[in-house]
């Protein structure tokens, strides 16, 4: 028996949070993020046939946000992660005291210095804890590719977060 | 032997099967550069998450909730739903004539259709049942995104059946059917007689498809429907596909 669009709705209802997680994770502040979020939603409901029932919702929900993101970015409509401190006047929701705000802005920075390839893994694996085979497949790309993405990432942002450390004096 | 930053990396993502994680697990206990690299990666871990994870905590915010509640789902999906639908309750008492079985077909079409109706269904000498009139140019030449004008037959779907013709689903009056062009005219695959309508302003402008032409709709649809800028492409070929 194929499953109600209502719960469909609820079921996309309960992945927003998680989206709009990986949509900060690629675009470093919350406005592009709830735009990207919001796109992706429409777009999975307008195209809903395209999505296999029975396969994962949020795979394909994920897949649609990479993808539209990588367009975004491909057509330059979107500024390269910028991350919220740096810009005038807006608020830095969920990210209230000092600290934690410069945790969310060298992150964000960290983030922005990876190829978008290494990121969007980043953002699948480390962020969302997704399996590898799992990110695999929302990239379209074979599990190896994951793994030496990630592992490219992963010494980049460890080099850069110990080159920071080395420059704050204890 | 050395370990792979990389079998690390899966070791710390809990990518490695059991054997080869007790392995590393093992060979990292006995290793302080090994437990470094480990404590490396974990710390950037609680870093992303300590960063990005506050958001999760946040309500989900009114614009995109709105988003998911008002959206439109494609109607690719609403009529493979209906399709698909088996219990659905339909307000059609139907009375299903098979196009092909032998039998007067003249004579029960004379009763099922209303008189508005009569020159929409022509029975050929060989027996086969063909679309005529209103009914054959609307099925030829409308497409269904189209404002239909009143009392004229509507088109339901258009698709390709398994022996490679463009077939429509069409209503008329009390009639529903379905009907697939071949070289020079639409047979009709399947009809089906309506229930009466409440009279009245308010009549229902659409109401679902009868079960017997859903279920050949079923039967020969060799894939989807087509959307709307097939359905165009299909017209404009005048249904006649290479």
């Amino acid at each position: 028996m194929s499953e109600s669009t209502e719960s469909i709705r609820n079921r996309m209802i309960a992945l927003v949070p998680r989206l709009r997680r990986f949509a900060l994770s690629l675009t470093g502040n919350t406005a592009d993020a709830d735009d990207l979020v919001q796109d992706t939603v429409e777009r999975a409901l307008r195209n809903l046939h395209r999505w296999q029932e029975g396969t994962r919702l949020d795979s394909w929900m994920f897949r649609i946000a990479q993808n539209l993101w990588i367009d975004a970015v491909r057509a330059r409509r979107v500024r390269a992660a910028v991350p919220l401190d740096e810009r005038h006047g807006e608020p830095v929701d969920g990210v209230r005291n000092a600290e934690a705000r410069l945790v969310f802005a060298d992150t964000c920075r960290a983030l922005a210095s990876l190829p978008e390839e290494q990121r969007v893994v980043v953002a699948l694996v480390l962020v969302d804890g997704m399996a590898y085979r799992d990110a695999a497949e929302i990239l379209g790309v074979p599990i190896g590719t994951v793994t030496s993405r990630l592992a490219r990432a992963r010494e980049a942002l460890t080099a850069r977060v110990l080159a920071e450390k080395a420059e704050t004096p204890a | 032997m050395t370990v792979s930053n990389e079998m690390l990396m899966r070791f710390i993502d809990g990518e490695l099967p059991p054997e080869d994680a007790t392995r590393i697990a093992a060979r990292i206990a006995n290793d302080p550069a090994l437990q470094r690299y480990v404590e490396s990666q974990r710390a950037l871990q609680r870093q992303l998450a300590d960063a990005l994870s506050p958001i999760m905590a946040e309500p989900v915010p009114e614009h995109l909730s709105a988003a998911i509640r008002d959206t439109p789902v494609s109607w690719r999906w609403r009529l493979k739903h209906i399709l698909a639908r088996t219990d659905g309750r339909l307000a059609w008492p139907t009375i299903a004539i098979p196009a092909t079985a032998a039998l007067a077909a003249g004579l029960v079409i004379g009763m099922l259709i209303s008189p508005a109706g009569v020159d929409q269904i022509t029975t050929q000498n060989d027996g086969t049942i063909v679309a005529s009139g209103t009914l054959a140019t609307a099925l030829t030449t409308r497409l269904a995104s189209e404002a239909q004008p009143a009392n004229a037959p509507r088109i339901g779907i258009s698709f390709r059946n398994t022996d490679g013709q463009d077939c429509r689903t069409f209503e008329s009056g009390r009639l529903a059917g379905v009907a697939c062009r071949d070289a020079a005219q639409w047979k009709i695959a399947a009809l089906a007689a309506t229930a009466p309508m409440a009279e009245g302003p308010y009549r229902q402008a659409g109401s679902a498809m009868p079960d017997i032409i859903r279920d050949t709709v079923r039967g020969m649809i060799a894939g989807v429907p087509f959307d709307a800028a097939a359905e165009r492409a299909a017209r404009d070929q005048r249904w006649q596909q290479k």
